[in-house]
């Protein structure tokens, strides 16, 4: 609710390129840039991969390019974000230090932890998917209904053009339905359906995810995953990959789902098969559960191209741990987008 | 697409290139224009998902940067702002902006034709740079300056696809492009590839700037007159063999049996749904042309034809309306001049001749002036909604094997009810009506 007060900001440093300044001794070049709040989903794990749970704010610290940012909402798992002001008069924080156990993380604290999240399962029905398509199908299926109280899911089918078999909707009998709908065949332009996928997600407030069903090779996309994954970052969408350990013989793939999820905060999974992917999902699912949201209206900031970010956890207690989000985003010179407001640093609240 | 392409403004080059100019000849350039200079090195690489190495290994013959390199090396701010720049300096930094106009005038013809809905335009931010027109990216190619071909595509660590060749043929080439990025409504049909390129080209190569409301309104009035003569012949024998004789130059012989059948047992309800908006608008004017001494055969719309006819001719003028409203036939026609060419439906064969069946297919420009002009709008709005409509209709075709026109008409009036329903377009009646 909070964040739905919350308006999208301009950012004027200065004027626009596209017009020609009575200042002529300014020699440096300024800009206007338009951002939106950044929204940093946050992942924090121990040295086994142990989820480490009641955080709060102020133990992380977030900078862009260096500079350091001031958190404006906070939530935790299934948290509607808050405002930092609503935490303190709400909330009795824990020290630091005081930390919650890592979560074992049954699936019984599951259902209440997703709440919130809009998961967009896009699924690679191409060619390459004949054989394993009915328990890809099968697999698929199980996820959904594993995700029972997440706010909305969607479920796309690409070979060489998207399908939007289900669009985005509470309800999971849609969703399956639409599973078995679903028809394998032509070629596969990973890609292009992602990058339409994170379109469609991008509209989108609150947490969002792209969890991708893929055998691997891409032999039709024109766009590249480099601009993919650019999208994704700056639209805050972090994206999971499922891929079977077929596709690791094919480089190419791997490299690119390993380097793309990383980017986007998310993480890629090779199972045996799709009949042994139940742990992938599972960890997909846990993923979900237990990352931390935080935003940030980004401070002054000159640069007007890419825009690293980094958090860290403050104190001697919580260094140990690690933490994966997303590490940077583009923003759009206002050149570039002049009526365009979408949201252009990630999950700009409506 | 400029702005997504992150190009520098023509203005912008120009001016620059005058500030170079005036430098060579002992003038310090003003502040504000080094600070213009500025845009010309805005662009950044994306950032990198695969290492040198790799795209070595992955890629050969495909990723190749070069123009873009040169482009990002190049430090125009740096040769203005230095007072002590040298004239070969000022010589090379003009001669750098070279690249960057050349990329600014690729963008405007790729913008000019941009399919509705594009994303690799607006996706890729090399996709301009990398136009390639002297193959300069590719080993082996024997045919340059031809129509550009896409190379890259399927290709993750090419850098995305981009294109080889010429610009000719460059609508037709962006929407082979774009096509796979609409999402169809149900699965993609058996003629999508045989279908889409051309219609989406139909929608970006013609424009309706100058096209007068009696001009747009005659187009709805033709295709109006055509259905009353198809009503009227149902009752009247020698009206309907004067109807059936013309429609048979348009129309397959099993398809006009099927119009006399349904006219002869007096199905006109049925039958006109079925009729192609090409077919009735030829009706119109063909009868109009072979049987001057009948007007006012048909009802109110033929009646109002024929006022406006006698007090505007050149406004119902068939070469006008077929120039304004018709379609380019690059293939069957071997020009891009919009025209109605008034021929059967072209059976779908391989190869380059398979464009043969799209463009024999001249309906959806007329049938979205009619929409518009019975929905109270300006001619020039087509510019902005005959994009969209088409691509909707595109997203709605489902026909199932090549002969299937009834799927595509179906399309088409569907497309066209959700427009009348206001469910396609934020704009207002009347917007922009004069």
């Amino acid at each position: 609710m909070v964040r739905k007060l919350l308006p999208l900001i301009l950012i004027p440093l200065g004027f626009a390129l596209g017009d020609v300044p009575d200042m002529e001794a300014q020699e440096s070049p300024d800009f206007h840039v338009v951002v939106n709040m950044v929204q940093l989903n946050v992942a924090v794990t121990d040295k086994n991969g142990k989820y480490i749970t009641g955080l709060r704010p102020k133990d992380f610290v977030i900078a862009e390019d260096g500079i350091l940012e001031k958190t404006a909402t906070f939530a935790e798992g299934n948290e509607p974000a808050r405002s930092l002001r609503e935490l303190a008069e709400q909330d009795s924080p824990a020290p630091s230090g005081d930390l919650a156990e890592p979560s074992s993380d049954g699936a019984s604290t599951f259902d209440a932890q997703v709440r919130g999240a809009n998961v967009f399962v896009l699924f690679d029905t191409s060619n390459y998917m004949y054989r394993g398509f009915v328990f890809a199908q099968d697999a698929i299926t199980e996820f959904i209904r594993s995700l029972e109280t997440a706010d909305r899911i969607a479920l796309y089918s690409y070979s060489r053009d998207l399908s939007r078999v289900a669009p985005l909707t509470a309800d999971r009998t849609q969703v399956v339905q639409a599973v078995r709908s679903t028809v394998a065949g032509d070629e596969a332009a990973l890609y292009n359906a992602l990058l339409l996928t994170l379109k469609d997600a991008a509209q989108n407030t609150g947490r969002k995810v792209v969890v991708v069903f893929s055998n691997g090779p891409d032999n039709s996309s024109v766009v590249p995953p480099e601009d993919v994954a650019e999208f994704a970052q700056s639209a805050g969408v972090s994206i999971y990959m499922i891929s079977t350990q077929k596709a690791k013989l094919e480089p190419v793939s791997t490299a690119v789902f390993d380097r793309m999820t990383a980017a986007t905060g998310g993480k890629a999974y090779f199972a045996k098969d799709w009949k042994d992917e139940h742990r992938a999902f599972a960890s997909v699912r846990d993923d979900l559960a237990h990352l931390y949201s935080l935003s940030y209206y980004p401070k002054p900031n000159a640069n007007a191209g890419w825009r690293a970010i980094t958090v860290r956890l403050v104190g001697d207690q919580l260094k140990k741990y690690k933490l994966r989000t997303r590490n940077g985003y583009r923003p759009q010179p206002s050149r570039f987008s002049r009526g365009d407001t979408t949201a252009s640093a990630g999950a700009g609240p409506e | 697409m400029l702005d997504y392409q992150r190009l520098v403004s023509l203005d912008t080059l120009l001016t620059l290139g005058d500030a170079l100019a005036e430098k060579g000849h002992g003038k310090q350039p003003a502040g504000y224009l080094i600070q213009l200079a500025g845009q010309t090195r805005e662009f950044e690489m994306p950032r990198p998902i695969f290492t040198n190495g790799e795209r070595s290994e992955w890629a050969a013959g495909i990723y190749n940067n070069h123009h873009t390199d040169v482009e990002m090396r190049a430090d125009i701010p740096k040769v203005l702002k230095s007072p002590t720049a040298s004239l070969v300096q000022i010589d090379e930094a003009r001669g750098e902006l070279a690249s960057f106009l050349r990329d600014t005038l690729v963008g405007l013809n790729y913008a000019y034709y941009e399919p509705p809905g594009a994303q690799a335009l607006h996706n890729n931010p090399l996709f301009v740079r990398s136009h390639d027109f002297a193959g300069e990216t590719v080993g082996g190619l024997k045919t340059l300056w031809q129509a550009p071909e896409l190379l890259g595509q399927g290709s993750p660590a090419g850098g995305g696809a981009h294109f080889v060749g010429s610009l000719a043929d460059l609508p037709y080439a962006l929407a082979d492009l774009e096509q796979d990025f609409i999402s169809p409504d149900s699965v993609q049909a058996l003629i999508w590839k045989e279908l889409t390129p051309e219609l989406l080209a139909s929608a970006t190569i013609p424009r309706w700037w100058d096209v007068s409301p009696l001009e747009l309104h005659a187009i709805a009035l033709y295709q109006r007159s055509g259905e009353e003569l198809l009503t009227a012949s149902a009752k009247d024998e020698a009206l309907r063999n004067q109807v059936l004789i013309i429609l048979s130059t348009r129309l397959l012989p099993q398809r006009s049996r099927q119009i006399e059948e349904a006219l002869r047992a007096g199905r006109v309800s049925e039958m006109l749904p079925q009729m192609m908006p090409a077919d009735t608008f030829y009706l119109a004017a063909e009868f109009r042309r072979q049987y001057p001494a009948q007007p006012g055969v048909g009802g109110s719309a033929t009646q109002e034809l024929d006022e406006l006819c006698r007090l505007h001719p050149e406004q119902a003028d068939w070469n006008r309306l077929s120039r304004d409203f018709g379609t380019p036939h690059p293939s069957l026609a071997q020009n891009y001049g919009p025209e109605l060419l008034n021929m059967m439906p072209m059976p779908p064969l391989a190869g380059y001749s398979s464009r043969f069946l799209a463009e024999s297919w001249d309906s959806p420009n007329l049938y979205w002036a009619r929409l518009a002009d019975e929905g109270g709008y300006s001619p020039v709005m087509l510019n902005h909604f005959v994009p969209q409509l088409t691509r909707k209709l595109v997203e709605k075709i489902f026909a199932t094997d090549f002969e299937d026109w009834p799927e595509l008409l179906r399309a088409m009036h569907e497309t066209g009810a959700e427009f009348q329903e206001g469910k396609l377009t934020p704009l207002k009646r009347g917007a922009a009506r004069p």
